[in-house]
C-alpha cells in the first residue's frame, strides 16, 4: 500500500507550501478537517493509528458487497465512498469489483489517498482504473447533475460523527443514491458506554486512536440517524452494532448498538 | 566461439521483445504437480476467485489421464493418501475421475521391524480405511483435467521459470522470469515448486535442511494376494491390486544405486530375501519382547500368534520401472515473505516413512485457499502478511508435529544397535497395546477434517 515515509515527507512538504485549503459547506467542521489533515501520512499504515478502520475493512467490506446490488449497465456497480481519508476502505471496495469515488473535505487526505492509488499493485490489477478521489464537500458534490441519484451504493462509514451539520450531510448522501440503492452508515452512539469505550478506552487508556480524534457530544443514536435517514427518503433497512476485541485487533457484528453500529438504508 | 557469440545474441533480441511480454495475474503457481495443481484447481473453484486471474506455471508437458486406463503400466511413484485429503478431491470434484482409474482402498497398515518381531498394526473399523494408494502421476494428471473447467485460471506447460523476484514489501510486485523471455507480474506468487523450490530461495526465508544419507528405491513387483500397506524396517509394499504393489526400499545411496542396476531376477531374490530374512533378528531382543508380552496387562493376545495376513508377502517378479531418489528431511520457518506463499514440499520435506508427505501439501491447499477468499472478500491485497500469517501460524501448526514424529520413528528405525532395536521393539508393542496413543496418531493422520 503507500508507502509511509515517502507520504510523509509528501504531506510535510505540501504543508510547508500550501495552506490548508478546505472545500466550503455547511457540513464541515473546520476543526475536524485541520485534526485529519495533520494524520494523513498514517492512513495507509495498518498497523498506524489508524489500524482499527483498517480491520473494520474485514467486517464492512463483506457487508458492503453483499448488500450492493449489479450496476445498472454493463460494467460494474457505482459506489461512492464519502469521507473517504487516505482510501482505506475505497481501495478494497475498488479490489472487490466496483467503481470507486471518494470524496473528502481535507485535502491532505486526498492528496494522501491519490499517492496511494500511484502504487504498482493497484495499477498492474486494473484497480486504479475504477477508483477515482475528489476533494469536495459532500454537498458540493451531490449538486453536480452526473451525481445525483447516480449510485448504486453509498457509504458513510466513521463519518458522520465528524460533520457539523448532520440532516444537510444525511440529505445530501440520501442524493446521491439511486431508487433501490442501498446506503451505508457506520458510526458510534452517544450512551454511557461509548463515552467510557470510545473516549476513555480507545483514545486515553488503550491509545486504539488519537487522543481528541472523537468528541463524545456528536456521536448520534441509531434513533437520530433513522429519522435523518427517512427525511433524506431512505427506509432503514437493519440496524446491527459492533464489537470491537482490541487485543486481536478484530471486529464483528453483534446485537447491542450501545457503543458502534453500523445502518443499512434502502433508497426510496 | 563465434557461433556462441551468435547464441547471446539471439537470446539478447528474445529479452528485449520480451518487455511488451510482461503480464499480470493476481496469483500465480509456480510447479504443476500434486500440490501446485491442487492449488490451481482449489482457487479455480473457489467463489471468490472467481473474478481474479490464475496462472499455473508447469515444467513439464501437459499430463494426460488416457494413460492410466486399465491394463496400462503402473508408474513408479505412489502416495498413500489419508482420508481428509480424499475429502480435498471430492471438493474439487476430481475424486470419481481418479477412482474411475486405479485407486486402491486400504483398511489394515502393518510396520514390521526386520530386527526384531515387533509390530504395529494400525486398523480402523470395518469400512473406514486408512488410506488410498494412488499413483503420483494419476492424481497429476486428473487434477489437471479439472482445470479447463476452471474459467479464471490458465495453465502454461512447458515453462521453465530462470528468475524470480519476491519484494521486501506490498509497494513491488513479485515476478517470475520465464525461460522464453515473458516477465509475469503477480500479487501473489506461490511455490508450489518442490524441495528445491526456486520460490523459497527468492523469498529468503530460514530453511533447516539436513540429509538422511538414504536413498529411495521404489518400482512395481508383482506379489502373491496381499492385501494390506506393510512395512518391514526399510522396505514399504502399498498395494494396487490384489497382486500388485509399488515398492518403496530405504537404503544407503551406493546400496540403492546396486538394487536399481541389479537384474531382474536377482532383484528379486534380493528383495525377497530382505523380506523374509532372520539374519537381522536379535534373539536376545525377541526373547525379552516375548517376557515382556506376557506381563503387559494391555495385550491379551500371546507373542507369535499374529493375525492373518500380516506374514510378509512374497514378491514373484518385478516391473521395469525401477528409480531411486535421495531421501532428506527441509523445513522452512516461515511459509510465506511479503507477496509470497510457500506450499508442499516447497515448505516441507519429510522422510516417505508412509507416503504421507504430500498430505501436508495438501492440507497447505486447503488452509491457503481459505484464507485468500477471506482476503478478497474482504477486499484486502492476497499478497498482504496480515492474511499470509494466519496461513503460515495455521499450517505450521498442522505439519510440524507429523514432520516430528516421523523424523523420530525413522530414526528409531534406521539403526540396528541392540540398545535401539530393544527400545523401538518396546516402544512399538508398547506403542500397540496403547490403544488411545495409537487412536490419536491414526486419527490425526487419517481423521476426515
Amino acid at each position: 500500500m503507500l508507502p509511509a515515509r515517502s507520504a510523509s515527507r509528501f504531506v510535510q512538504n505540501l504543508y510547508r507550501f500550501h495552506s490548508t485549503s478546505t472545500a466550503s459547506s455547511v457540513s464541515i467542521d473546520a476543526k475536524e478537517v485541520e485534526k485529519f489533515g495533520k494524520m494523513s501520512a498514517e492512513w495507509a499504515d495498518p498497523t498506524g493509528p489508524f489500524s482499527a478502520l483498517h480491520s473494520l475493512n474485514r467486517v464492512r467490506v463483506p457487508w458492503i458487497v453483499d448488500n450492493v446490488g449489479k450496476g445498472q449497465g454493463s460494467g460494474p456497480a457505482r459506489v461512492v465512498d464519502v469521507g473517504s481519508g487516505g482510501g482505506l476502505l475505497s481501495v478494497p471496495l475498488a479490489r472487490s469489483g466496483f467503481d470507486v469515488t471518494g470524496i473528502d473535505a481535507t485535502k491532505e487526505a486526498v492528496e494522501a489517498a491519490r499517492l496511494s492509488l500511484k502504487v504498482k499493485a493497484l495499477e498492474r490489477a486494473g484497480i486504479a482504473d475504477r477508483l477515482r478521489f475528489e476533494h469536495t464537500s459532500v454537498e458540493a458534490f451531490c449538486q453536480k447533475p452526473e451525481n445525483k441519484a447516480a449510485f448504486d451504493g453509498v457509504i458513510a462509514s466513521e463519518i458522520v460523527e465528524h460533520v457539523a451539520d448532520l440532516p444537510s450531510f444525511i440529505n445530501s448522501v440520501g442524493a446521491l443514491a439511486r431508487p433501490g440503492a442501498p446506503v451505508f452508515i457506520t458510526t458510534m452512539n452517544r450512551t454511557f458506554l461509548s463515552k467510557v469505550a470510545a473516549i476513555w478506552l480507545a483514545e486515553d487508556i488503550l491509545r486504539i486512536v488519537p487522543p481528541g480524534v472523537h468528541d463524545w457530544e456528536k456521536f448520534i443514536t441509531p434513533a437520530e440517524m433513522t429519522s435523518y435517514l427517512e427525511k433524506a427518503g431512505c427506509r432503514v433497512q437493519s440496524i446491527q452494532g459492533l464489537k470491537f476485541n482490541p487485543i486481536v485487533n478484530k471486529w464483528s457484528w453483534m446485537e447491542s448498538t450501545q457503543v458502534n453500529y453500523g445502518i443499512l438504508a434502502v433508497k426510496k | 566461439m563465434y557461433r556462441f557469440q551468435l547464441k547471446i545474441a539471439g537470446d539478447s533480441v528474445r529479452v528485449i521483445s520480451s518487455r511488451n511480454a510482461s503480464s499480470y495475474y493476481d496469483a500465480v503457481i509456480v510447479g504443476g504437480g500434486m500440490v501446485g495443481n491442487a492449488m490451481a484447481c482449489s482457487l479455480g473453484l473457489n467463489a471468490s476467485f472467481a473474478s481474479k486471474s490464475v496462472l499455473l506455471l508447469d515444467s513439464g508437458k501437459p499430463p494426460s489421464l488416457s494413460s492410466f486406463e486399465s491394463g496400462a503400466p503402473y508408474k513408479n511413484r505412489v502416495v498413500a493418501i489419508t482420508p481428509t485429503s480424499q475429502d480435498v478431491f471430492k471438493k474439487l470434484d476430481i475424486w470419481d475421475r481418479m477412482n474411475a482409474h486405479r485407486v486402491r482402498k486400504v483398511n489394515r497398515l502393518y510396520v514390521f521391524d526386520s530386527c526384531s518381531t515387533s509390530e504395529i498394526e494400525f486398523e480402523r473399523e470395518k469400512q473406514e480405511e486408512v488410506a488410498f494408494i494412488i499413483e503420483n502421476e494419476l492424481i497429476v494428471a486428473a487434477l489437471y483435467d479439472k482445470l479447463p473447467d476452471c474459467r479464471n485460471v490458465e495453465v502454461r506447460t512447458e515453462a521453465k521459470v530462470e528468475e524470480v523476484s519476491i519484494p521486501n514489501a506490498l509497494e513491488q510486485m513479485a515476478y517470475v522470469k520465464l525461460a522464453n523471455g515473458d516477465v509475469i507480474e503477480t500479487s501473489l506468487l506461490i511455490g508450489a515448486d518442490g524441495a528445491n523450490s526456486k520460490v523459497r530461495r527468492a523469498a529468503n526465508v530460514g530453511y533447516t535442511t539436513f540429509d538422511y544419507n538414504q536413498h529411495g528405491l521404489v518400482g512395481t513387483v508383482d506379489i502373491e494376494p496381499f492385501l494390506v500397506f506393510a512395512k518391514l524396517g526399510p522396505v514399504a509394499l502399498l498395494p494396487l491390486s490384489d497382486s500388485v504393489s509399488a515398492l518403496t526400499w530405504s537404503t544407503s545411496p551406493e546400496e540403492a544405486k546396486r538394487l536399481k542396476n541389479l537384474p531382474a531376477d536377482q532383484f528379486v531374490d534380493e528383495l525377497n530375501n530382505a523380506l523374509f530374512s532372520q539374519e537381522e533378528q536379535q534373539p536376545l531382543v525377541n526373547q525379552a519382547l516375548f517376557a515382556f508380552n506376557r506381563l503387559n496387562p494391555f495385550r491379551w493376545e500371546t507373542f507369535g500368534r499374529k493375525p492373518d495376513g500380516t506374514t510378509p508377502p512374497h514378491v514373484i517378479s518385478v516391473r521395469d520401472n525401477r528409480g531411486t531418489f535421495p531421501l532428506g528431511f527441509g523445513s522452512a520457518h516461515r511459509y510465506i515473505a511479503p507477496r509470497c506463499a510457500l506450499i508442499g514440499d516447497a515448505a516441507h520435506k519429510m522422510h516417505p516413512l508412509a507416503g504421507q508427505g504430500v498430505n501436508l501439501g495438501w492440507s497447505d491447499v486447503q488452509i491457503l485457499d481459505q484464507i485468500l477468499g477471506d482476503a478478497v472478500r474482504e477486499g484486502a491485497d492476497i499478497g498482504s502478511l496480515t492474511y499470509l500469517k494466519e496461513f503460515d501460524s495455521a499450517a505450521q501448526k498442522h505439519n510440524l508435529p507429523v514432520m516430528v514424529s516421523v523424523d523420530l520413528l525413522n530414526r528409531l528405525y534406521r539403526t540396528d544397535a541392540p540398545a535401539i532395536v530393544a527400545a523401538r521393539a518396546f516402544g512399538l508393542n508398547a506403542f500397540n497395546s496403547l490403544g488411545p496413543v495409537k487412536n490419536f496418531l491414526i486419527n490425526y493422520l487419517s481423521a476426515h477434517r
